[in-house]
Protein backbone atom coordinates (compact mmCIF):
# COMPACT_ATOMS: atom_id res chain seq x y z
CA UNK A 1 0.00 0.00 0.00
CA UNK A 2 1.24 3.60 -0.87
CA UNK A 3 -1.16 6.40 0.73
CA UNK A 4 -1.20 9.52 -1.71
CA UNK A 5 -3.33 12.36 -2.63
CA UNK A 6 -4.66 14.06 -5.70
CA UNK A 7 -5.42 17.67 -5.29
CA UNK A 8 -7.59 19.20 -7.80
CA UNK A 9 -6.44 22.61 -8.43
CA UNK A 10 -9.79 22.98 -10.88
CA UNK A 11 -11.73 22.44 -7.59
CA UNK A 12 -9.74 24.14 -5.16
CA UNK A 13 -11.24 27.35 -4.10
CA UNK A 14 -8.65 28.86 -1.89
CA UNK A 15 -10.45 28.86 1.22
CA UNK A 16 -7.83 27.96 3.53
CA UNK A 17 -10.14 25.49 5.13
CA UNK A 18 -7.18 22.79 4.81
CA UNK A 19 -4.58 24.86 6.23
CA UNK A 20 -7.00 25.69 9.11
CA UNK A 21 -8.38 22.08 9.57
CA UNK A 22 -4.75 20.63 9.83
CA UNK A 23 -3.84 23.38 12.67
CA UNK A 24 -7.25 22.50 14.55
CA UNK A 25 -6.32 18.92 14.22
CA UNK A 26 -2.06 18.62 15.11
CA UNK A 27 -2.24 22.13 17.74
CA UNK A 28 0.25 23.74 15.65
CA UNK A 29 2.08 26.99 16.81
CA UNK A 30 2.10 29.87 15.13
CA UNK A 31 4.84 29.67 12.04
CA UNK A 32 4.34 25.75 11.60
CA UNK A 33 1.55 24.96 9.02
CA UNK A 34 1.79 21.72 8.02
CA UNK A 35 -0.91 22.17 5.35
CA UNK A 36 -0.40 25.93 3.53
CA UNK A 37 -1.02 27.33 0.43
CA UNK A 38 1.47 29.52 -2.24
CA UNK A 39 -0.69 32.33 -3.75
CA UNK A 40 1.67 34.02 -5.76
CA UNK A 41 0.95 36.82 -8.22
CA UNK A 42 2.97 36.39 -11.48
CA UNK A 43 2.91 38.53 -14.72
CA UNK A 44 2.81 42.71 -15.31
CA UNK A 45 -0.60 43.55 -16.49
CA UNK A 46 -2.35 43.25 -17.82
CA UNK A 47 -1.08 39.87 -18.85
CA UNK A 48 -1.35 38.63 -14.89
CA UNK A 49 -2.17 35.49 -12.70
CA UNK A 50 -2.43 34.03 -9.16
CA UNK A 51 -1.35 31.27 -8.60
CA UNK A 52 -2.49 29.14 -5.69
CA UNK A 53 -0.76 26.14 -4.76
CA UNK A 54 -1.84 23.97 -1.71
CA UNK A 55 1.05 22.26 -0.47
CA UNK A 56 1.61 19.62 2.33
CA UNK A 57 4.59 16.98 2.80
CA UNK A 58 4.73 14.80 -0.14
CA UNK A 59 5.43 11.66 1.15
CA UNK A 60 7.61 11.02 -1.36
CA UNK A 61 8.47 7.12 -2.40
CA UNK A 62 12.56 8.61 -2.80
CA UNK A 63 12.18 11.20 0.12
CA UNK A 64 15.87 13.07 0.20
CA UNK A 65 15.12 13.88 3.94
CA UNK A 66 15.23 10.14 4.58
CA UNK A 67 18.52 9.69 3.25
CA UNK A 68 19.99 12.52 5.06
CA UNK A 69 19.00 12.02 8.13
CA UNK A 70 21.80 11.32 10.52
CA UNK A 71 20.02 9.27 13.69
CA UNK A 72 17.44 7.30 11.07
CA UNK A 73 14.85 10.10 12.63
CA UNK A 74 12.96 10.52 9.93
CA UNK A 75 11.70 7.21 8.06
CA UNK A 76 9.28 6.12 5.63
CA UNK A 77 6.94 3.37 7.39
CA UNK A 78 6.93 0.20 4.90
CA UNK A 79 3.34 -0.73 5.24
CA UNK A 80 1.80 2.71 3.73
CA UNK A 81 4.66 4.80 2.47
CA UNK A 82 3.84 7.55 5.09
CA UNK A 83 6.50 9.52 5.84
CA UNK A 84 7.41 10.07 9.45
CA UNK A 85 9.47 11.65 12.19
CA UNK A 86 10.83 10.08 15.38
CA UNK A 87 10.65 12.95 17.70
CA UNK A 88 12.73 11.08 20.20
CA UNK A 89 15.53 10.69 17.86
CA UNK A 90 15.51 13.49 15.89
CA UNK A 91 18.96 15.81 17.02
CA UNK A 92 17.57 18.61 15.44
CA UNK A 93 20.27 19.25 12.27
CA UNK A 94 17.71 20.49 10.19
CA UNK A 95 19.56 18.67 6.98
CA UNK A 96 16.31 17.04 6.24
CA UNK A 97 14.53 21.16 5.93
CA UNK A 98 17.50 21.36 3.14
CA UNK A 99 17.03 18.18 1.27
CA UNK A 100 13.01 18.40 1.28
CA UNK A 101 12.22 20.50 -2.05
CA UNK A 102 8.53 21.01 -0.73
CA UNK A 103 9.23 23.32 1.93
CA UNK A 104 7.19 20.47 4.20
CA UNK A 105 9.48 20.74 7.43
CA UNK A 106 9.42 23.22 10.22
CA UNK A 107 12.22 23.08 13.01
CA UNK A 108 10.55 23.94 16.50
CA UNK A 109 13.01 26.36 18.42
CA UNK A 110 10.30 27.39 20.43
CA UNK A 111 7.14 26.85 21.19
CA UNK A 112 4.91 29.99 21.53
CA UNK A 113 1.40 30.78 22.09
CA UNK A 114 -1.34 32.92 19.62
CA UNK A 115 -1.44 35.52 22.27
CA UNK A 116 1.82 36.71 23.18
CA UNK A 117 2.29 37.91 27.01
CA UNK A 118 -1.37 36.14 27.69
CA UNK A 119 -0.27 32.04 27.67
CA UNK A 120 -1.28 30.19 26.80
CA UNK A 121 -5.14 29.05 25.73
CA UNK A 122 -6.51 25.83 27.14
CA UNK A 123 -6.46 24.29 23.52
CA UNK A 124 -2.79 25.35 23.20
CA UNK A 125 -1.89 23.40 26.64
CA UNK A 126 -3.89 20.51 25.55
CA UNK A 127 -2.14 20.41 22.37
CA UNK A 128 1.41 21.77 22.88
CA UNK A 129 2.70 18.53 24.55
CA UNK A 130 2.75 16.54 21.49
CA UNK A 131 5.02 18.80 20.11
CA UNK A 132 8.84 18.48 21.07
CA UNK A 133 10.96 21.79 21.06
CA UNK A 134 14.49 21.63 19.08
CA UNK A 135 13.16 19.04 16.68
CA UNK A 136 11.87 19.41 13.29
CA UNK A 137 7.72 18.68 12.12
CA UNK A 138 5.73 18.16 9.51
CA UNK A 139 2.62 16.25 8.18
CA UNK A 140 2.04 12.34 8.78
CA UNK A 141 -0.87 12.19 6.40
CA UNK A 142 -2.83 12.09 9.81
CA UNK A 143 -1.55 8.79 10.38
CA UNK A 144 -3.90 8.97 13.91
CA UNK A 145 -6.97 9.24 11.63
CA UNK A 146 -6.35 6.24 9.26
CA UNK A 147 -5.38 4.48 12.24
CA UNK A 148 -9.32 5.03 13.17
CA UNK A 149 -10.11 4.88 9.59
CA UNK A 150 -10.58 8.77 8.71
CA UNK A 151 -9.40 10.67 6.15
CA UNK A 152 -7.03 13.16 6.93
CA UNK A 153 -8.17 16.64 8.39
CA UNK A 154 -7.34 18.51 5.04
CA UNK A 155 -8.96 16.06 2.75
CA UNK A 156 -11.95 15.72 5.17
CA UNK A 157 -12.33 19.32 5.51
CA UNK A 158 -12.02 20.71 2.34
CA UNK A 159 -15.80 21.89 1.21
CA UNK A 160 -14.86 21.71 -2.68
CA UNK A 161 -13.55 17.85 -2.42
CA UNK A 162 -10.49 19.28 -3.76
CA UNK A 163 -8.53 16.89 -2.26
CA UNK A 164 -8.59 13.06 -2.96
CA UNK A 165 -6.84 10.57 -0.87
CA UNK A 166 -6.22 6.93 -1.04
CA UNK A 167 -3.79 3.97 -2.11
CA UNK A 168 -1.79 4.71 -4.88
CA UNK A 169 -0.83 1.22 -5.28
CA UNK A 170 -4.32 0.36 -6.23
CA UNK A 171 -5.57 1.08 -9.90
CA UNK A 172 -8.66 1.24 -9.47
CA UNK A 173 -8.64 3.81 -6.40
CA UNK A 174 -9.87 7.24 -7.08
CA UNK A 175 -6.68 8.75 -6.63
CA UNK A 176 -5.24 6.67 -9.42
CA UNK A 177 -8.24 6.94 -11.81
CA UNK A 178 -7.99 10.42 -11.47
CA UNK A 179 -4.11 11.11 -12.12
CA UNK A 180 -5.13 8.74 -14.88
CA UNK A 181 -7.73 10.19 -16.42
CA UNK A 182 -6.83 14.03 -15.59
CA UNK A 183 -3.13 13.74 -16.76
CA UNK A 184 -2.55 14.54 -12.51
CA UNK A 185 1.64 15.49 -11.95
CA UNK A 186 3.91 15.68 -9.37
CA UNK A 187 5.69 18.80 -8.42
CA UNK A 188 9.57 18.74 -9.12
CA UNK A 189 9.55 15.20 -10.58
CA UNK A 190 13.53 16.27 -11.68
CA UNK A 191 14.16 15.78 -8.14
CA UNK A 192 13.87 11.73 -8.71
CA UNK A 193 11.42 12.17 -5.12
CA UNK A 194 8.88 10.46 -6.78
CA UNK A 195 6.02 12.44 -4.66
CA UNK A 196 3.08 10.98 -3.31
CA UNK A 197 0.96 14.52 -3.71
CA UNK A 198 -0.20 14.63 -7.28
CA UNK A 199 -2.29 17.66 -9.06
CA UNK A 200 -4.67 17.96 -11.42
CA UNK A 201 -4.46 21.44 -13.38
CA UNK A 202 -6.54 24.03 -13.34
CA UNK A 203 -7.01 23.88 -17.30
CA UNK A 204 -7.79 20.71 -18.38
CA UNK A 205 -8.72 19.26 -21.71
CA UNK A 206 -12.61 19.58 -22.09
CA UNK A 207 -12.74 15.65 -22.48
CA UNK A 208 -11.28 15.67 -19.16
CA UNK A 209 -14.06 17.96 -17.11
CA UNK A 210 -16.78 15.37 -17.11
CA UNK A 211 -18.53 15.07 -13.60
CA UNK A 212 -16.42 12.86 -10.54
CA UNK B 1 12.85 38.57 11.49
CA UNK B 2 10.57 36.20 13.80
CA UNK B 3 9.57 32.76 12.67
CA UNK B 4 5.88 33.42 11.49
CA UNK B 5 6.89 36.37 9.94
CA UNK B 6 9.74 34.89 7.86
CA UNK B 7 7.21 32.33 6.75
CA UNK B 8 5.01 34.06 5.43
CA UNK B 9 7.09 36.26 3.66
CA UNK B 10 8.26 33.15 2.37
CA UNK B 11 4.69 31.92 1.43
CA UNK B 12 4.83 34.80 -1.51
CA UNK B 13 7.95 34.58 -2.78
CA UNK B 14 8.74 32.55 -6.04
CA UNK B 15 12.32 32.25 -4.54
CA UNK B 16 12.39 30.91 -1.48
CA UNK B 17 14.98 31.71 0.78
CA UNK B 18 16.98 28.85 2.91
CA UNK B 19 16.86 29.82 6.33
CA UNK B 20 17.94 26.88 8.36
CA UNK B 21 21.70 27.13 7.49
CA UNK B 22 21.61 30.32 7.38
CA UNK B 23 19.86 32.24 10.24
CA UNK B 24 19.78 31.98 14.41
CA UNK B 25 22.24 29.35 15.85
CA UNK B 26 23.13 28.68 11.79
CA UNK B 27 26.01 30.54 13.09
CA UNK B 28 27.50 27.60 14.79
CA UNK B 29 27.19 25.53 11.67
CA UNK B 30 29.10 27.90 9.46
CA UNK B 31 31.65 28.16 12.33
CA UNK B 32 31.99 24.20 12.34
CA UNK B 33 32.08 23.78 9.00
CA UNK B 34 34.79 26.46 8.81
CA UNK B 35 37.01 25.28 11.68
CA UNK B 36 37.13 21.61 10.67
CA UNK B 37 38.09 22.29 6.89
CA UNK B 38 41.03 24.64 8.17
CA UNK B 39 41.62 21.86 10.84
CA UNK B 40 41.93 19.10 7.61
CA UNK B 41 43.84 21.72 5.71
CA UNK B 42 46.41 23.15 8.42
CA UNK B 43 47.02 18.68 9.09
CA UNK B 44 47.63 18.38 5.75
CA UNK B 45 50.16 20.97 5.63
CA UNK B 46 51.88 20.22 8.85
CA UNK B 47 52.36 17.06 7.58
CA UNK B 48 53.80 17.91 4.41
CA UNK B 49 56.17 20.70 5.38
CA UNK B 50 56.68 18.94 9.04
CA UNK B 51 55.31 21.53 11.11
CA UNK B 52 54.33 20.42 14.87
CA UNK B 53 52.76 23.80 15.89
CA UNK B 54 50.22 23.62 12.65
CA UNK B 55 49.75 20.00 13.36
CA UNK B 56 49.28 21.04 16.91
CA UNK B 57 46.72 24.28 15.77
CA UNK B 58 44.42 22.27 13.38
CA UNK B 59 43.51 19.45 16.19
CA UNK B 60 42.92 22.36 18.45
CA UNK B 61 40.78 23.32 15.26
CA UNK B 62 39.03 20.07 14.29
CA UNK B 63 38.28 19.53 18.24
CA UNK B 64 36.91 22.96 18.49
CA UNK B 65 34.46 22.22 15.70
CA UNK B 66 33.18 19.13 17.32
CA UNK B 67 32.28 20.74 20.24
CA UNK B 68 30.31 24.05 17.90
CA UNK B 69 28.98 21.26 16.01
CA UNK B 70 27.14 20.05 18.78
CA UNK B 71 26.22 23.57 20.13
CA UNK B 72 24.49 24.07 16.23
CA UNK B 73 22.09 21.09 17.28
CA UNK B 74 18.76 21.62 18.38
CA UNK B 75 19.56 18.02 21.38
CA UNK B 76 23.30 17.48 21.31
CA UNK B 77 22.50 14.99 24.13
CA UNK B 78 21.59 13.05 21.06
CA UNK B 79 24.70 13.03 18.99
CA UNK B 80 26.15 9.38 19.80
CA UNK B 81 22.76 9.05 17.72
CA UNK B 82 24.03 10.24 14.61
CA UNK B 83 27.00 7.23 14.46
CA UNK B 84 24.02 4.71 13.30
CA UNK B 85 23.48 6.17 9.72
CA UNK B 86 27.08 6.35 7.78
CA UNK B 87 25.51 4.29 5.01
CA UNK B 88 23.48 7.40 3.88
CA UNK B 89 24.15 10.53 5.61
CA UNK B 90 27.17 12.69 5.55
CA UNK B 91 26.76 13.98 8.72
CA UNK B 92 27.43 10.85 9.99
CA UNK B 93 30.14 10.42 8.04
CA UNK B 94 31.62 13.50 8.82
CA UNK B 95 30.88 12.54 12.80
CA UNK B 96 33.24 9.30 12.20
CA UNK B 97 35.75 10.96 10.24
CA UNK B 98 36.19 13.50 13.07
CA UNK B 99 35.89 11.32 16.10
CA UNK B 100 38.63 8.81 14.39
CA UNK B 101 40.35 12.04 13.79
CA UNK B 102 40.71 13.35 17.15
CA UNK B 103 42.50 10.50 18.99
CA UNK B 104 44.77 9.39 15.82
CA UNK B 105 46.26 12.59 15.52
CA UNK B 106 46.50 13.03 18.85
CA UNK B 107 48.28 9.97 19.36
CA UNK B 108 50.65 10.74 16.08
CA UNK B 109 51.23 14.54 17.43
CA UNK B 110 52.26 13.43 20.74
CA UNK B 111 54.96 10.44 18.90
CA UNK B 112 56.31 14.01 17.13
CA UNK B 113 56.73 15.80 20.24
CA UNK B 114 58.79 12.95 21.40
CA UNK B 115 56.80 10.60 23.53
CA UNK B 116 56.97 7.64 21.54
CA UNK B 117 58.41 8.89 17.66
CA UNK B 118 56.59 8.81 14.63
CA UNK B 119 58.90 6.24 12.49
CA UNK B 120 57.49 3.45 14.38
CA UNK B 121 54.48 1.33 13.31
CA UNK B 122 53.12 2.49 15.98
CA UNK B 123 53.14 6.25 14.94
CA UNK B 124 52.84 5.22 11.23
CA UNK B 125 49.28 3.73 11.96
CA UNK B 126 48.03 6.60 13.76
CA UNK B 127 49.58 8.85 10.88
CA UNK B 128 47.81 6.76 8.02
CA UNK B 129 44.53 6.39 9.95
CA UNK B 130 44.56 10.66 10.59
CA UNK B 131 45.40 11.55 6.78
CA UNK B 132 42.38 9.36 6.21
CA UNK B 133 40.46 10.82 8.82
CA UNK B 134 41.36 13.73 7.77
CA UNK B 135 40.10 13.00 3.95
CA UNK B 136 36.77 12.58 5.31
CA UNK B 137 36.79 15.77 7.16
CA UNK B 138 37.75 17.52 3.85
CA UNK B 139 34.74 15.74 1.91
CA UNK B 140 32.03 15.33 4.56
CA UNK B 141 30.81 19.18 4.35
CA UNK B 142 31.22 19.43 0.88
CA UNK B 143 28.52 16.82 0.06
CA UNK B 144 26.50 17.44 3.78
CA UNK B 145 25.32 20.86 1.15
CA UNK B 146 25.99 18.82 -2.48
CA UNK B 147 23.03 16.13 -1.35
CA UNK B 148 20.41 18.82 -0.57
CA UNK B 149 18.26 18.60 -4.26
CA UNK B 150 16.33 21.08 -3.10
CA UNK B 151 19.18 23.94 -2.93
CA UNK B 152 20.08 24.78 -6.56
CA UNK B 153 23.57 26.20 -5.52
CA UNK B 154 24.86 23.96 -3.40
CA UNK B 155 23.73 20.28 -5.05
CA UNK B 156 26.71 20.66 -7.53
CA UNK B 157 29.44 18.21 -7.94
CA UNK B 158 31.44 20.69 -7.70
CA UNK B 159 30.41 22.11 -4.23
CA UNK B 160 32.83 19.28 -2.37
CA UNK B 161 35.45 20.27 -4.76
CA UNK B 162 35.51 23.84 -4.15
CA UNK B 163 35.35 23.19 -0.16
CA UNK B 164 38.11 21.42 -0.34
CA UNK B 165 39.97 23.69 -2.19
CA UNK B 166 38.55 26.56 0.63
CA UNK B 167 39.69 24.26 3.10
CA UNK B 168 43.37 23.79 1.99
CA UNK B 169 43.76 27.85 1.59
CA UNK B 170 42.12 27.72 5.37
CA UNK B 171 45.27 25.59 6.61
CA UNK B 172 47.91 27.54 4.53
CA UNK B 173 46.38 30.54 6.17
CA UNK B 174 47.13 28.36 9.74
CA UNK B 175 50.16 27.95 7.96
CA UNK B 176 51.15 31.69 7.64
CA UNK B 177 50.28 32.39 10.89
CA UNK B 178 52.08 29.22 12.93
CA UNK B 179 55.49 31.23 10.39
CA UNK B 180 55.19 34.01 12.68
CA UNK B 181 55.69 31.62 15.65
CA UNK B 182 57.92 29.07 14.47
CA UNK B 183 60.62 28.73 11.54
CA UNK B 184 59.35 26.95 8.86
CA UNK B 185 60.90 25.51 5.56
CA UNK B 186 62.80 27.93 3.50
CA UNK B 187 61.69 28.26 -0.30
CA UNK B 188 58.16 30.49 0.93
CA UNK B 189 56.82 27.24 0.78
CA UNK B 190 53.31 28.02 2.95
CA UNK B 191 53.25 31.07 0.30
CA UNK B 192 53.45 29.25 -2.42
CA UNK B 193 50.82 27.17 -0.83
CA UNK B 194 48.71 29.31 0.13
CA UNK B 195 48.33 31.32 -2.98
CA UNK B 196 47.90 28.08 -5.48
CA UNK B 197 44.84 27.10 -2.93
CA UNK B 198 43.13 30.55 -3.38
CA UNK B 199 43.90 30.38 -7.34
CA UNK B 200 41.90 27.13 -7.12
CA UNK B 201 38.94 28.28 -4.64
CA UNK B 202 38.60 31.28 -7.04
CA UNK B 203 38.92 29.53 -10.48
CA UNK B 204 35.87 27.09 -8.76
CA UNK B 205 33.88 29.78 -8.04
CA UNK B 206 33.91 31.44 -11.30
CA UNK B 207 33.15 28.02 -12.74
CA UNK B 208 29.82 28.03 -10.58
CA UNK B 209 29.09 31.58 -11.75
CA UNK B 210 29.73 30.14 -15.34
CA UNK B 211 27.34 27.47 -14.55
CA UNK B 212 24.49 29.79 -12.52
CA UNK B 213 24.21 31.69 -16.40
CA UNK B 214 22.19 28.10 -17.06
CA UNK B 215 19.91 27.63 -14.19
CA UNK B 216 17.79 30.54 -12.98
CA UNK B 217 17.56 29.68 -8.78
CA UNK B 218 21.64 29.46 -9.04
CA UNK B 219 21.55 32.55 -11.08
CA UNK B 220 19.53 34.02 -7.88
CA UNK B 221 21.59 32.65 -5.33
CA UNK B 222 24.69 34.52 -7.16
CA UNK B 223 23.07 37.75 -7.82
CA UNK B 224 22.66 37.78 -4.36
CA UNK B 225 26.52 37.21 -3.69
CA UNK B 226 27.82 39.53 -6.54
CA UNK B 227 24.37 42.23 -6.89
CA UNK B 228 21.82 41.66 -3.90
CA UNK B 229 21.91 41.59 -0.19
CA UNK B 230 25.35 39.62 0.41
CA UNK B 231 26.98 42.06 -2.28
CA UNK B 232 28.57 44.00 0.61
CA UNK B 233 30.04 41.73 2.77
CA UNK B 234 31.08 39.23 -0.41
CA UNK B 235 32.90 42.02 -1.89
CA UNK B 236 34.32 43.72 1.24
CA UNK B 237 35.12 40.62 3.79
CA UNK B 238 35.36 37.82 1.30
CA UNK B 239 37.45 39.75 -1.65
CA UNK B 240 38.70 42.45 0.02
CA UNK B 241 39.64 41.58 3.21
CA UNK B 242 40.17 37.95 2.63
CA UNK B 243 41.66 37.75 -0.90
CA UNK B 244 42.66 41.33 -1.64
CA UNK B 245 44.95 42.06 1.21
CA UNK B 246 46.43 38.52 2.15
CA UNK B 247 47.27 38.26 -1.53
CA UNK B 248 49.26 41.54 -1.41
CA UNK B 249 51.08 41.19 1.57
CA UNK B 250 51.79 37.04 0.57
CA UNK B 251 53.22 38.28 -2.17
CA UNK B 252 55.19 41.08 -0.71
CA UNK B 253 56.49 38.43 1.29
CA UNK B 254 58.74 37.01 -1.76
CA UNK B 255 60.31 40.07 -2.03
CA UNK B 256 61.22 40.96 2.11
CA UNK B 257 60.38 39.89 4.74
CA UNK B 258 57.23 41.18 6.17
CA UNK B 259 57.60 39.98 9.59
CA UNK B 260 55.51 38.17 12.01
CA UNK B 261 52.90 40.76 12.22
CA UNK B 262 52.30 40.90 8.09
CA UNK B 263 52.12 37.01 8.48
CA UNK B 264 49.61 36.97 11.04
CA UNK B 265 47.36 39.90 9.17
CA UNK B 266 47.65 37.61 6.29
CA UNK B 267 46.65 34.76 7.96
CA UNK B 268 44.07 36.02 9.91
CA UNK B 269 41.97 37.92 7.01
CA UNK B 270 42.45 34.97 4.77
CA UNK B 271 40.67 32.58 7.82
CA UNK B 272 38.35 35.77 8.28
CA UNK B 273 37.35 35.25 4.43
CA UNK B 274 37.15 32.00 4.39
CA UNK B 275 34.37 32.28 7.45
CA UNK B 276 32.62 34.81 5.64
CA UNK B 277 32.52 33.07 2.27
CA UNK B 278 30.99 30.24 3.92
CA UNK B 279 28.19 32.07 5.47
CA UNK B 280 27.78 34.13 2.07
CA UNK B 281 27.37 30.13 0.33
CA UNK B 282 24.96 29.03 3.11
CA UNK B 283 22.91 32.28 3.15
CA UNK B 284 22.84 32.25 -0.69
CA UNK B 285 21.12 29.10 -1.19
CA UNK B 286 17.64 29.09 -2.60
CA UNK B 287 15.06 26.74 -3.12
CA UNK B 288 13.80 25.36 -6.72
CA UNK B 289 10.87 27.04 -6.88
CA UNK B 290 7.58 25.53 -6.49
CA UNK B 291 5.02 27.55 -7.93
CA UNK B 292 6.84 27.61 -11.57
CA UNK B 293 6.72 24.07 -11.26
CA UNK B 294 2.74 24.07 -11.42
CA UNK B 295 0.27 23.98 -14.33
CA UNK B 296 -2.00 26.73 -14.01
Amino acid sequence: MRYGMVIDLKRCISCYACQMACKTENGTPPGVLYAWAYRVEQGEYPDTRQVYLPMLCNHCDEPGCVDVCPTGATHKREEDGIVVIDADACVGCRACMTACPYHARYYLDEIRGYYPGQGLTPYEKAMYPEHSKRTVEKCNFCMDRLAEGKEPACVANCPAVARIFGDLDDPDSEPSRLIKRDAGYQLLPEMGTDPSVYYLPAERPAKAKESR
Amino acid sequence: MSQPLALYRDLEAVYRPQRVWAEGRAGALVGAHFLSGVGAGGWLLGLVLNIPLLLSLSLAAIALSGVVHLAFLGHPERAWKMIKRPSSSWISRGLWAIMIFLPTAALYLAGAYGAWGTRGAFGIIMLVISVVAMGGIFLYKGFVYAVSRAVALWHSPLLPVSYIAVGVRGGAAAGLVALAFVDGPGGHLVQTWWIAATCATIFLFLIELAMGQHDSTIGRSLHLLIGGDLAGVFYVAVVGLGVIVPAALVIASYAASIGAAGLIIAGILSLAGDLFYKYCMNTAGTYVPLVQATKH
